[in-house]
């Protein structure tokens, strides 16, 4: 081990995945310490397995949920009085001690990460952000008009210790700050032992269904957004054999409706999406979503060409992608540049339709359209 | 003997059994004796071969028969001229007559004024009008030649005029429709001495469903005569006969062949400097509007029929022989394009045996590179589909969600024919699955042209019209169907629909119907009036069909009313906030 140590910050699941494989990658011969926060309450059940594998020196666990909801539109006044207090919150929040750390990674630039640059800023200590997913290629978090907390003095040293950036695709960053973007290895697929350490930190259930269209549903009701979300999945499921459609709900939104209209089975399984693409065999199967940066996982951290169905064309709803041009322009740099051959964006239902009975949807229903030649051929 | 004979007048006869013995006796009554009455039966399968036979008995040496093969009008004169002895020539129309002193006075003036043609007026005899007009052929007896041609009446008629022999030794007819107006302006423009006698002699019997009053595919022979007009004359009246030729076209474009306008078009843009330079149509505001179409692109009469493995039925040649006699048939079989210069992409296709996706592709790119109408062998055209020529670009519904791909057509080098032809090279579903042309297409109008898919005509930012599935695919209403499916037989007497179609027309009948009940009941409360609909209702024991039929004729009554136009907003305005 070289005496560099690094300093791991994961906030959600797929952020846990990328550190766990930094470290076994770029990382294995370096010391490092992983702090997993409440934000999802997932990782805290992992946190024993996560020690358990002994590929991190320190497993701080850090419940940073409530400071982060306290923070982050603060006024000016309480902003101060928490940085100001930042050894007293980290005491209280974080189940063991920090020591010196020459890089700290993190993907969200909250306000507890935004307290530990506070707290490193003297000393010789890089901030590092890594990939988050959609949002780490398209905004600029550090805009000073995006948040009082970027215009705060403390709020916003962040900015001098943080200089590049780690993704899987560099090239597709659309963010327009000063950000280096750099090369994060992509994970190998056939890295058995990554694959066991994820599986064992996660506890991974191969799942008792076999749908080959799996619809993933985003978290539109639970931001109070009004979509034909319902309409979409309805017309899929009319274009998809029975038993070979289901709705993976997601967590945040109040009810699964899907299931409750009879759209779907009741899809059972909690492990990771990702974890679930690593295992299963997705040769066969299509994914489809409105937005949801899940399905651009595969292709992403995976390299993986899965059947891709994109429905934002066809969305209707008032969502950020629709608004911003940036998150537009990702879209259409994603699909043009890096989506590979089976990532489909239907611009019409009609094409929609025809796109699944392509992947292998043939309800009767929609044959109708397949029998455009007969007249011709006969 | 021959020396003696002063006119002769040649009629030529076919199938007009009914009105050969008035014309005959016309001549026969004329004061004029040294004459000749030569009947040019063109192959006649009525009685009036036996009519001529029997005159020819009765007035031997003064009637002569001619039978032959039917060959035409022209043809049937020309045997005529070549049988004939007389000083003069006249023609006379075989169900039209002539005044008893029409030919003795025109000779008498042909004579003293060594004339080389004289002319009289024409009565017109409207027939099922019971009216009649005379319509002079010039203002004066002095002939002001090139007036005479620039504003002069009845100059295309052979029937008004008696001509020199010796003028028919270097002009004939041609075997065509309107051979007259190929002929006769320009005999006008070459010869001087002419002498006119203002009295309507000529009685011109015009009826319903004549060559004048129908339209058949020939009828597109006019443009050649046109042609033949202004090729043939005297240059030195250029200008006098381009404005003639403007005269008649006005009338043939905007009154009497409006079906044949993207034809007529096309002869403008033919003779673009001669229109455009004119000074008498530049001081003429009416005949002017000819020139706003000057620069109008209309789609070329080609139909581009792409046949891959099977032959192109005989009913479609002959039916486009029949109804486009002049139209390019570009006819491609699988030996059309030599496969090494295709995409790789349509190679790959077709070692796929995907033919049917490749005849598409195949259809689009001639398209484009040609313009025309890409017409399958499975369809059946009809004359109507001329009119659609004027569009730029044109699809049609198959029914209220399919589009139409086996008729359809654009002007040469069509920008959105050219994007269709581009998305063949992209990595798409379309390309990926084969998928038809009709969904390609549909997605294409949807997205950058906001098709709606409801089977209704549309017209897309201005450009792109789209028909009903009656005009295409259909054949469900007179003097609108242009195209339709004939790859299916059928009982005779039957049209072919889909049921998808019928439903489609059957639900928009009865809600359009029931709408416009509503509306009258609101007009007309509590039942107190009759509508003027019940009032016009047949019996109750009418045929189904005929109730269908009236319910049609009103429904087009009150859909074309100016008041249902202008009350749709407020309809629209009480559905939206639940008024019923």
């Amino acid at each position: 081990m070289q005496d560099k140590k690094i300093l791991i910050i994961a906030n959600s699941i797929y952020q846990l995945l990328t550190a766990v494989h930094m470290k076994l990658s770029i990382f294995k011969d370096y010391n490092a310490d992983l702090i997993i926060t409440d934000v999802t309450p997932q990782l805290k059940e992992c946190l024993p397995r996560i020690k358990d594998t002994g590929l991190f020196d320190k497993v701080i666990f850090a419940a940073a949920k409530e400071i982060n909801k306290k923070y982050a539109a603060a006024k000016p006044d309480i902003l101060t009085e928490g940085f100001h207090n930042i050894n007293s919150i980290f005491r209280w929040i974080l189940d063991d001690e920090l020591v010196y750390y020459s890089e700290i990674y993190f993907s969200n630039f909250d306000p507890f990460t935004r307290m530990l640059a506070c707290y490193f800023y003297t000393l010789p200590c890089e901030f590092i952000c890594y990939e988050d997913g959609f949002s780490s290629y398209v905004i600029d978090y550090l805009r000073e008009d995006r948040a009082a907390i970027n215009r705060h003095p403390d709020g916003k040293k962040i900015k001098d210790k943080v200089k590049s950036i780690l993704l899987y695709e560099p090239h597709l960053a659309m963010r327009k700050d000063n950000l280096m973007n750099r090369s994060l290895p992509k994970i190998n697929q056939n890295d058995n032992r990554l694959k066991e350490i994820l599986n064992y930190i996660f506890d991974y259930k191969n799942p008792d269904y076999n749908a080959d269209f799996i619809f993933l549903e985003q978290s539109f009701r639970a931001e109070g957004i009004k979509t034909n979300d319902i309409e979409l999945m309805k017309i899929c499921q009319q274009i998809v054999p029975q038993g070979k459609f289901i709705v993976k709900p997601h967590p945040r939104n109040p009810e699964n409706i899907p299931f409750n209209l009879g759209i779907t089975r009741k899809y059972s399984n909690n492990a990771p999406w990702e974890l679930f693409l690593l295992n299963e065999d997705i040769k066969n199967k299509t994914i489809i979503t409105v937005c949801s940066n899940a399905a651009l996982t595969g292709r992403i951290v995976f390299g993986m060409d899965i059947n891709t169905v994109m429905l934002y064309e066809l969305f209707q709803g008032k969502v950020l992608w629709k608004e911003d041009d940036i998150l537009k322009q990702y879209l259409r740099r994603f699909y043009r540049q890096f989506a590979g051959n089976n990532y489909y964006v239907p611009k019409t239902i009609y094409e929609l339709k025809n796109i699944l009975q392509y992947l292998g949807g043939h309800n009767e229903q929609s044959d109708k359209s397949f029998s455009h030649y007969s007249s011709i051929s006969s | 003997m021959n020396n003696q004979i002063k006119v002769s007048v040649i009629i030529p006869v076919y199938q007009v059994e009914n009105y050969l013995e008035r014309a005959i006796d016309s001549v026969l009554a004329q004061t004029l004796e040294e004459k000749e009455i030569i009947l040019v039966d063109d192959g006649s399968y009525d009685a009036s071969p036996q009519i001529c036979d029997r005159y020819a008995q009765q007035y031997p040496g003064l009637i002569h028969v001619i039978h032959k093969e039917n060959d035409g009008l022209g043809m049937a004169r020309n045997t005529g001229v070549k049988a004939a002895v007389g000083e003069y020539i006249a023609f006379l129309d075989s169900d039209d007559t002539v005044e008893p002193e029409m030919y003795e006075e025109m000779y008498q003036k042909a004579v003293e004024e060594d004339c080389d043609i004289v002319m009289c007026d024409v009565k017109i005899i409207y027939v099922d009008e019971n009216r009649t007009n005379i319509v002079s052929t010039y203002p004066s007896e002095d002939i002001d030649l090139p007036d005479y041609i620039a504003n002069g009446n009845n100059i295309t008629y052979s029937v008004n005029k008696l001509y020199k022999r010796s003028i028919w030794e270097e002009n004939q007819y041609e075997k065509m429709l309107f051979e007259d107006i190929a002929l006769i302006p320009s005999i006008m423009t070459r010869y001087f001495n002419i002498g006119y006698i203002r009295k309507p002699f000529y009685n011109y019997f015009r009826r319903a469903n004549t060559i004048s009053t129908t339209f058949v595919g020939n009828m597109v022979d006019i443009i050649q005569s046109f042609r033949n007009f202004i090729d043939t004359s005297n240059p030195d009246y250029r200008d006098e006969v381009i404005y003639c030729t403007a005269k008649q076209l006005y009338w043939n474009m905007f009154q009497s062949r409006v079906l044949f306008q993207a034809d007529f078009i096309e002869l403008l843009k033919e003779y673009k400097k001669d229109f455009l330079i004119n000074p008498y149509i530049a001081k003429d505001t009416k005949i002017r509007k000819l020139l706003d179409y000057i620069d109008k692109e209309v789609i070329p009469e080609k139909f581009i029929c792409v046949h891959f493995y099977r032959p192109i039925p005989e009913r479609y040649l002959e039916q486009i022989q029949t109804d486009f006699p002049n139209a390019i048939l570009i006819d491609v079989d699988e030996n059309y394009y030599p496969i090494e210069k295709l995409p790789k992409n349509i190679q790959t296709a077709l070692e796929q045996g995907e033919t049917a996706y490749v005849e598409e592709y195949i259809a689009l790119k001639i398209l484009y590179e040609q313009g025309g109408i890409v017409l399958s062998p499975e369809m059946h055209a009809n004359l109507y589909l001329k009119k659609l020529r004027l569009n730029r670009i044109f699809f049609g519904f198959e029914d209220e969600n399919e589009l139409l791909t086996s008729c359809y057509g654009a002007i040469k080098k069509h920008y959105v024919i050219q994007a269709l032809l581009d998305t063949y090279e992209a990595n798409n579903i379309y390309n990926k699955a084969y998928l038809p042309l009709k969904e390609r297409l549909r997605d294409f109008l949807i997205i950058h042209f906001k098709l709606n898919v409801n089977g209704r005509n549309q017209l897309l930012k201005n450009e792109i019209q789209i028909y009903l599935p009656s005009v295409l695919a259909y054949d469900m209403k007179d003097n609108e169907n242009c195209c339709k499916k004939s790859d299916i037989q059928i009982p005779e007497g039957y049209e072919l629909i889909s049921d998808n179609v019928l439903k489609m027309w059957s639900d928009r009948l009865i809600s359009n119907w029931n709408l416009y009940k509503q509306e009258l009941n609101k007009k007309t409360p509590s039942g107190n009036k009759k509508s003027p609909v019940q009032n016009n209702l047949p019996n109750p024991d009418v045929f189904n069909y005929e109730l269908d039929k009236r319910i049609r004729e009103v429904m087009n009554n009150y859909e074309n009313s100016t008041s249902w136009k202008i009350t749709k907003p407020v309809r629209a305005i009480g559905k939206l906030f639940g008024r019923q």
